[in-house]
């Protein structure tokens, strides 16, 4: 007889929306792979080229942007009286890898989402800030094997501005899940039930000016 | 249960790599060459010829990616030809994913040649063919290159190839080449139109861009620049007027070992490539080792214009009367895609200059195998 039933539904709809955002983020990020304009880190201190990420590296990627007129994505956080906070600057948000955690951690200036002076609208993946970027890392973030000049991994930091990329999903197809009854999944025997998601959306560059790939490697060895 | 059969036929282009796009799983790959073994196919002539590859499987369960079970012609005597049972060891098959591109061996380079195309050698056979893209790197003595992928677009022996890495100027040094992929097949991202690292730029109206890869644009196509100061050809970038500097395409020469693109633009008055006031400058060449580290100068797709205003660079607009009316063609496109990768040499199972197809244009069948079920 069964007792306390496990929500299987419940659980397998938790873990297909969580597959269904990663494999956007993946064909956002092919796309930026594909078209962001590439400027590499050069101020780090490995030697590399590109070298590790430096806080040069972001003022000068920003600097670029904000002369291209590419807009901020998030608004300043002011500081507060709070021991050991700070204020975070109107920033672009930087797109990577996981790995690159531990060399933002080293960056002089480096300010962790636990020191910002407001935590509130923080999304789960920001790491921190520096200058004025603001870093969302996941385990999706682009990675080019063996392309620096020392032959070691290539991160690709993606710095969007407003506008700088769109999305475009055919009417009705953005995001849909499916659950099948046992009546239809198995219907001879009712076995079984399933449940899936499906979409059609393409990301696309709208303007190469407003967005930048800042390459770096890692100073911090995995 | 029951396996399935996919069956095609396809025509090569002479001494070239053939991305077959499968979804399939494949379990089995066969494929015959009709035109060599004699028989007259898709408007080719069959000549049965000696020493040619006219039969070549895969079995990716159990065989090494880029080898291939072959039956090869021995001499031809009146209609007949004997076969040879044998093993390619190189330019085999691939089992290709766009996303998860094979990884390649690194080899290591013993020397370059300096010049106005670099002729590398290696201390290896290197297994390379003509368009495949490679990526140097470790190079300590020139530093300035490592890092660069080029396409290969003469292969002079097994340890020698060629790219058009304007060199001159440069030390030699020691280092290594990976084959990164193949100019042939879809990109390792699966985007199309993909960035490209410049090689040259003309002074010269029509503005002459030569990139390092093989780049795939076409006419109507529209260009923004991503130029490192260190490469002294200012009026590119968007740096101080916050305007991007955009480009029609107005000829672009896809060819392997040519590689250009002519753009719209008088670069008369631009500045020379390479030329700074630092001691990297090397006009007209690649920027020497003393600005290392520095970003590569790139080619950006942005997207496509018209083409009704270039009659003055003898480009009429087509279709008339508007012209260009295929505007996304140059939009950012997912062309990723699985499938196999049938290696190019001689067209034998040579362990130094073989390869499924040969120099020759040949029509070839092909069958995949998706097995239901396999035991044990």
């Amino acid at each position: 007889m069964l007792i306390n039933e496990d929500p299987v539904l419940n659980s397998a709809v938790s873990v297909l929306g969580q597959s269904l955002r990663e494999t956007e983020d993946q064909l956002a990020r092919s796309m930026m792979e594909g078209g962001a304009p590439p400027i590499n880190c050069t101020s780090g201190t490995n030697g590399d080229n590109p070298t590790n990420i430096s806080p040069l590296d972001c003022s000068k990627a920003v600097r670029l942007l904000r002369t291209a007129n590419a807009q901020f994505i998030m608004d300043l956080i002011e500081g507060e009286l709070k021991f050991g906070t700070a204020p975070v600057r109107t920033a672009f948000f930087g797109l990577g890898h996981t790995n690159l955690s531990a060399d933002l951690d080293q960056m002089v200036g480096f300010i962790n989402v636990a020191n910002y002076a407001n935590q509130s609208n923080l999304l789960q993946s920001e790491w921190g800030t520096v200058r004025n970027l603001r870093f969302l890392l996941s385990s999706v973030g682009s990675v080019t094997p063996n392309a620096s000049a020392g032959g070691q991994d290539v991160y690709n930091i993606f710095i969007p501005g407003q506008e700088s990329y769109d999305m475009v999903d055919l009417d009705g197809y953005s995001a849909q899940f499916i659950y099948a009854p046992p009546e239809i999944a198995s219907p001879r025997l009712r076995l079984y039930q399933t449940a899936g998601w499906k979409m059609a959306q393409v990301f696309n560059i709208t303007n190469t000016s407003w967005i930048i790939n800042l390459r770096c490697t890692l100073a911090v060895a995995l | 249960m029951s396996s399935q059969i996919t069956t095609g036929m396809f025509q090569n282009v002479a001494s070239t790599p053939f991305f077959l796009p499968i979804p399939n799983q494949i379990d089995e790959f066969r494929l015959l060459n009709l035109t060599r073994s004699g028989v007259t196919a898709g408007g080719v002539a069959g000549s049965l010829t000696s020493t040619r590859i006219v039969e070549a499987d895969f079995f990716p369960r159990y065989m090494a990616a880029g080898t291939a079970l072959i039956k090869q012609n021995g001499t031809v005597s009146g209609i007949l030809a004997p076969i040879n049972n044998g093993i390619a060891s190189i330019n085999g098959f691939t089992l290709y994913n766009s996303y998860s591109p094979a990884a390649y061996a690194a080899v290591a380079v013993s020397a370059f040649t300096p010049g106005t195309t670099t002729a590398w050698t290696t201390g290896a056979v290197h297994g390379l063919q003509v368009g495949d893209n490679v990526r140097v790197y470790g190079l300590t003595s020139a530093p300035q290159f490592s890092g660069l992928n080029m396409t290969v677009t003469a292969v002079g022996s097994t340890t020698t190839f060629t790219t058009l890495l304007d060199s001159t100027g440069a030390t030699t040094s020691v280092g290594f080449v990976q084959k990164v992929g193949n100019a042939y097949v879809a990109a390792s991202n699966g985007v199309y139109p993909a960035n490209r690292v410049i090689a040259k730029i003309s002074n010269a109206n029509p503005m002459v861009v030569t990139t390092l890869v093989q780049q795939n644009y076409y006419v109507g196509d529209v260009v923004t620049f991503d130029m490192p100061s260190i490469f002294g050809v200012p009026q590119l970038t968007n740096s101080i007027s916050g305007l991007p500097f955009q480009a029609t395409v107005i000829a672009a020469n896809n060819a392997v070992g040519t590689q250009t693109v002519t753009l719209a633009i008088d670069s008369t008055n631009f500045g020379v490539f390479a030329t700074s006031s630092g001691a990297a400058t090397n006009p007209g060449h690649w920027p020497l080792s003393a600005g290392y580290p520095f970003s590569f100068p790139t080619m950006v797709p942005q997207g496509e214009g018209n083409i009704n205003n270039f009659q003055a660079f003898n480009v009429t607009p087509a279709p008339l009367p508007y012209a260009n009316q295929d505007v996304l063609s140059f939009a950012k496109q997912n062309i990723g895609s699985r499938g196999i990768l049938i290696g190019a040499g001689d067209g034998t199972n040579s362990a130094t200059t073989g390869g499924i197809i040969g120099s020759t244009v040949d029509v070839w069948e092909w069958k995949a195998i998706t097995s239901s079920q396999t035991y044990p």
